[in-house]
């Protein structure tokens, strides 16, 4: 018996979303991607997530007005939310973490390893048998 | 002792003239004198008793306070030498007549000296005509403080085009000149030994101001400032005052002088000058007096603040200014502070708020106005920076979003990259290997130069806050140690805390900026040094400074290229040999940093031995 844990990524850029997603497959979660905020509300109501990865610049709604709406519902506030982003300012991150963001990542100044990790820290390494390897 | 013939009349010469004493030695002689009247007997006696007259002398002296008995310790000396038979009877406050009847030497036959001015002129010769004492017999010198005054001198005084008097040590006025006259309105015939300075009083001048002049007074020395006085009439006017004791030839303090100048029309002119300048200046200006209260107002103040300026109030009830949404401590504004140091201070993080309750950014410079060696007011200049704010916000916001679209794409490469070497897409090979850590070193490389370029656009375009908080070096060492230390497993560099165990220094600093300069040149020590090799990250305590140092046993830096190691961009020849990905920048960042927070950056290093950097702080 194994218990998959489910992240969701919220990401505009399609080539971070597959890096991300890959590695996290690896590991042996369980990955759904989100392109905007709606997308990341849709994908939410289907199936919660165990934890969220998310962008803050992301065209329409940024990742500030989702990470709000997210801590502010009595449903999903418990859901850890790491935020990877390239703003690097710290009136930036400043926000996010007054916003609930758990956790926040300049992208460009860590190893993908290093989120792993993080993300290991929050979802207890609870992880189900790895995904075969991609050819 | 000298000879003297009998019967012969004795001149004795004084510094205030000559002054004869009949032959007969037995002839007791009697001095009266009034305030300034005792000057003359004080060195004839004196002269007497070089002389050895022997004759019996009695002074009979009266002065308003017991402050003008300074020549009474010379006296008394006089008294008791053999030369002199020399009695001394005091009195306090005006001539009476019981102090001349009292002490009449027995027998008659005296000889009266009377000196003083008209008022006591004219008391001792009606008491010592009651006394019926000859007329013959009594000399009179009407004198005042002004017969001193050489005869040239007197002219000049007369002459001047500044006012003057002279008054005696208790403040009677002996002389003033007709300039005097025509600034103040009284004549000579008025004030002349009838007043004090006292009836120039405005009002606008302190107790302390009064304080200080009699201070210099006493301790002889000059006291200038302007000032406001009274006329006789009433009206008022400005006049730049110079005290000065008035010493005899014996350098003693006879009475106090003063020179003064009507500028009036002078300071008036000035100030419309001034008003025509500061109306055309853009900020709102404010003279502040050292108590807080808004002496002066230009019109942008007024637009800012409302009518009037407030003048007359503290300048915190109408400058509202807050930091952050609450007021700041008084002792920390600007213009406290330059109060406190005598100098210029400046503070930008500060909003108003205006006439109309809307909050703006100013820019808040006080200057200290220094006259004489005091601090007399403050300037203050209060500029809206609105629209600096604006742009530099836009600036922010530009720096921020540029930095985010350079590092997007960079960390997509760098993530996809490290994808690949892990081995999520599959296995590969040795080859494919290579060529992947290579992309990767590559854009690591490109994501340090955007780093440290869009530092460097943040650090030239002045955005930086500066902190002030309580430090502790050995945690700044420890915070630098467990970023860096991870880093040196790959080459198995031994960096050394030497802080460890060892007494923490305590200062004050930014304690963000000072550990990024600290972890750039601790970076620079690892990544410039050999496998194997130690660097040692240290703290030491001088007197005013904390120096930090870091040292290492790496290439060090050759001689002729060390002035341009702090060069943007520049990378010293064996520095691009031994690692030729660096940016050259972590240097230039590091002293630019350096020098926004007031410290100073400095080496010592030799070509394959190794480099000491050192960052001086000061405490």
């Amino acid at each position: 018996m194994y218990c998959m844990n489910r992240i969701l990524i919220v990401e505009d850029e399609e080539f971070l979303a597959r890096a991300l997603k890959d590695n996290l497959e690896t590991e042996g979660y369980d990955i759904a991607v989100a392109a905007n905020a709606e997308e990341a509300r849709d994908s939410i109501r289907k199936s919660p997530p165990d934890l969220i990865l998310l962008d803050l610049l992301m065209p329409k709604t940024s990742g500030f007005s989702v990470l709000e709406e997210l801590k502010k519902s009595e449903e999903w506030k418990l859901i850890p939310v790491i935020v990877l982003s390239n703003l690097g300012g710290d009136a930036d991150i400043k926000k996010a973490m007054e916003l609930g963001a758990d956790d926040y990542f300049v992208k460009s100044q860590h190893p993908i390893e290093e989120v792993i990790d993080e993300i290991k820290k929050y979802l207890g390494g609870a992880k189900a048998t790895p995904q075969p390897q991609k050819q | 002792m000298l000879a003297l013939p009998i019967g012969a009349d004795v001149e004795i010469e004084g510094p205030f003239g000559s002054f004869t004493l009949p032959a007969d030695t037995n002839q007791p002689i009697v001095f009266i004198a009034g305030g300034i009247g005792i000057t003359p007997f004080v060195s004839m006696l004196a002269h007497a008793a070089e002389q050895n007259l022997p004759r019996s002398f009695t002074l009979l002296y009266a002065s308003r306070n017991k402050k003008d008995f300074p020549y009474l310790p010379e006296l008394h000396t006089l008294a008791k030498s053999r030369a002199l038979n020399l009695k001394i009877f005091c009195a306090t406050g005006l001539l009476k007549k019981q102090l001349i009847r009292k002490n009449l030497p027995k027998g008659g036959g005296a000889l009266f000296y009377v000196s003083g001015p008209p008022p006591m002129i004219n008391a001792a010769r009606s008491i010592l005509r009651e006394s019926g004492v000859a007329g013959e017999n009594i000399y009179f010198e009407e004198w005042d403080g002004s017969d001193f005054l050489r005869p040239m001198t007197r002219q000049m005084l007369d002459m001047h085009t500044d006012g003057f008097f002279l008054t005696d040590l208790s403040g009677v006025i002996q002389y003033v000149n007709p300039a005097w006259e025509k600034l103040s309105g009284w004549s000579a015939k008025e004030v002349v030994w009838r007043n004090t300075p006292r009836i120039l009083k405005s009002g606008k001048q302190d107790r302390e101001y009064y304080r200080k002049i009699w201070k210099c007074h006493l301790n002889g020395e000059m006291f200038r400032k302007d000032v406001i006085d009274r006329r006789k009439d009433g009206t008022l006017y400005d006049v730049d005052h110079l005290y000065l004791p008035a010493f005899s030839e014996a350098k003693q303090i006879i009475g106090f002088a003063a020179f003064q100048r009507n500028i009036s029309e002078e300071k008036a002119k000035r100030y419309e000058e001034a008003q025509t300048i500061l109306a055309g200046l853009d900020a709102g200006v404010a003279v502040i007096a050292p108590n807080g209260t808004i002496l002066a107002v230009n019109k942008p103040f007024e637009d800012l603040f409302g009518t009037d300026g407030g003048i007359g109030k503290h300048y915190s009830e109408v400058c509202r200014m807050q930091e952050n949404g609450t007021p700041p401590l008084p002792e920390e504004t600007p213009i406290e502070r330059a109060l406190a140091s005598g100098r210029q201070e400046t503070e930008t993080r500060y909003s108003c708020i205006t006439r109309n309750n809307k909050k703006i950014p100013v820019a808040l410079t006080a200057s200290p106005i220094v006259k004489t060696g005091e601090i007399s007011g403050i300037v203050a200049i209060f500029h809206d920076i609105t629209k600096e704010k604006e742009i530099e916000k836009i600036r922010q916001d530009f720096l921020s979003l540029a930095s985010h679209q350079l590092r997007t794409p960079l960390s997509g490469t760098k993530w996809l990259i490290e994808t690949m070497r892990r081995g999520v897409l599959g296995q590969i090979n040795k080859e494919q290997k290579e060529y992947i850590d290579r992309l990767y070193g590559i854009n690591e490389r490109m994501i340090r130069l955007v780093s440290d370029m869009l530092n460097v656009l943040r650090l030239e375009s002045g955005t930086l806050t500066i902190k002030k908080e309580a430090i502790g070096a050995r945690n700044l060492c420890q915070a630098v140690y467990a970023i860096l230390e991870p880093a040196t497993k790959e080459t198995t560099i031994i960096l050394k805390n030497a802080l460890e165990g060892k007494p923490d220094i305590l200062f004050w600093g930014d304690s963000e900026i000072l550990q990024t300069i600290l972890e750039s040149l601790v970076s620079n020590a690892i990544n410039y040094s050999p496998t194997g090799a130690a660097v040692t990250l240290d703290a030491t305590e001088e007197r005013d400074v904390v120096v930090f140092s870091v040292t290492d046993n790496g290439i060090g830096i050759p001689h002729n290229e060390q002035a341009r190691i702090f060069e943007r961009f520049y990378r010293a020849t064996n520095a691009k040999e031994f690692k030729p990905n660096g940016t050259g920048l972590g240097l230039y960042i590091a002293s630019v940093l350096a020098d926004k927070i007031g410290a100073a950056i400095s080496f010592k290093s030799e070509q394959g031995k190794g480099t000491t950097f050192y960052l001086r702080i000061p405490k």
